[in-house]
């Protein structure tokens, strides 16, 4: 509406929600000189372009209030699902360990083995690669995610791969590709990860925007997959090489419910790659499996753009 | 429903569609499904490689094959032994 003193007063939409905690906080620390009735309603801007601003940043606050309610209204149930599924097949969270021999050859889990050359070989490269990670890469993801506050790096502790369960990984793939240990673990991308998290408005531009940015770094990208479609994972993840060391790394690109509901199948999608029997019970409990985690990523909330985010080389190249 | 297997060719970043790095079998029916490789131990054993690629996992494609094709994949495995 006109005012006689040449302002406009704008009534900005309000949700029946209660105001989300990022419209409290962006208002608390962002400028405030043109909110004439900041506690009131409607508010009141004289500024054109700080109308549209406040106008965008309430329709963000409320788009990701709402994925967030939706989101954890959810993970309840879901919770409730993963107990019985507990239940029915008597997972325990006991850690297993496997003995080791003495002559340096390596034992895992569902009878995986190295030799004593290969798990060496994976001893020595690993070493590496952790040196190039806490020398070069991550300092750099560092630098990345300071350029922004408004999204963060998730799950730090876990920016490096258990070495056990990169033996595992080797074993497989020795065994399906007939490969010599150095060659088999040059292909596996995430030894050295790292997650970055978004709020569900932010988050189609933002990916885009970090991969400008560790491209700026001098990181090279050499693989992107958006999986927001799949029914068994959601999210973006990223491959890229560190250029003096050719040691490559993962990025991923999730926010805060694609990664929590990451988490909350986590140990349904353990057990799937740990299964090694070749039974009728066992084809069930895979299906049962993957039909939790179904059910989990379809209550995912789908960030506003994220379907115009190609993967990277384009299919074909 | 009765039981349906879909055979894979595997691709990495050393391999290709022409020479894939090896080849997966899904088997589903009415109790449930099972995924194997065959391997250097010329037998097909359970595999966790595709549930990894449907779990974002960058290291694999997976290309659906015919049985044939699937079939000169473990030949030339097994004649690389």
């Amino acid at each position: 509406m006109d005012r006689p003193d040449g302002m406009v007063a704008v009534s900005v939409e309000r949700s029946e929600l209660p105001e989300p905690t990022d419209a409290r906080r962006d208002r608390d620390t962002g400028p405030s000189a043109d909110r004439v009735a900041d506690q009131g309603r409607p508010l009141v801007l004289t500024d054109p372009e700080r109308r549209v601003t406040e106008h965008f940043r309430y329709r963000d606050s409320v788009v990701n209030h709402e994925a967030a309610h939706a989101w954890d209204a959810a993970v309840p149930e879901l919770q409730g699902i993963w107990e019985k599924i507990k239940a029915k097949f008597g997972y325990t969270e006991r850690s297993v360990s496997v003995a080791q021999p003495t002559d340096g050859s390596w034992r895992g889990e569902g009878g995986r083995k190295l030799d004593s050359a290969q798990n060496a070989e994976v001893d020595r490269r690993y070493a590496r690669i952790r040196e190039v990670g806490e020398r070069t890469i991550i300092p750099g993801l560092r630098a990345v995610e300071a350029e922004d506050p408004t999204r963060h790096l998730a799950g730090f502790d876990h920016r490096f791969k258990g070495l056990d369960r990169l033996k595992e990984k080797v074993a497989d793939r020795i065994r399906t590709k007939g490969r010599p240990a150095a060659e088999t673990l040059a292909q596996i991308p995430d030894v050295v990860r790292a997650t970055f998290q978004y709020n569900e408005s932010a988050y189609s531009a933002g990916v885009m925007n970090d991969v400008q940015r560790l491209q700026a770094k001098g990181f090279i990208q050499v693989e992107r997959r958006n999986t927001w479609e799949s029914d068994q994972y959601k999210g973006i993840n990223t491959r890229w090489q560190e250029p003096e060391s050719r040691v490559t790394f993962e990025v991923q690109f999730h926010t805060r419910a694609s990664l929590e509901a990451k988490e909350l199948t986590h140990k349904a999608y353990e057990r799937m790659r740990s299964i090694t029997e070749q039974t009728p019970e066992a084809d069930q409990e895979t299906s049962e499996l993957k039909e939790f985690q179904r059910r989990v990523n379809s209550m995912i909330p789908i960030p506003p753009g994220v379907a115009d985010i190609d993967d990277y080389p384009p299919e074909g190249h | 429903m009765a039981e349906e297997i879909t055979y894979y060719a595997i691709i990495d970043n050393a391999s290709s569609r022409e020479h894939p790095a090896g080849v997966l079998r899904r088997t589903r029916h009415d109790g449930g499904e099972r995924d194997e490789t065959f391997g250097t131990d010329l037998k097909w054993a359970r595999s966790a490689l595709l549930y990894e690629h449907e779990n974002g996992d960058l290291e694999n494609k997976f290309v659906p094959i015919s049985e044939e094709e699937a079939d000169r994949i473990v030949a030339r495995i097994r004649q690389r032994r």
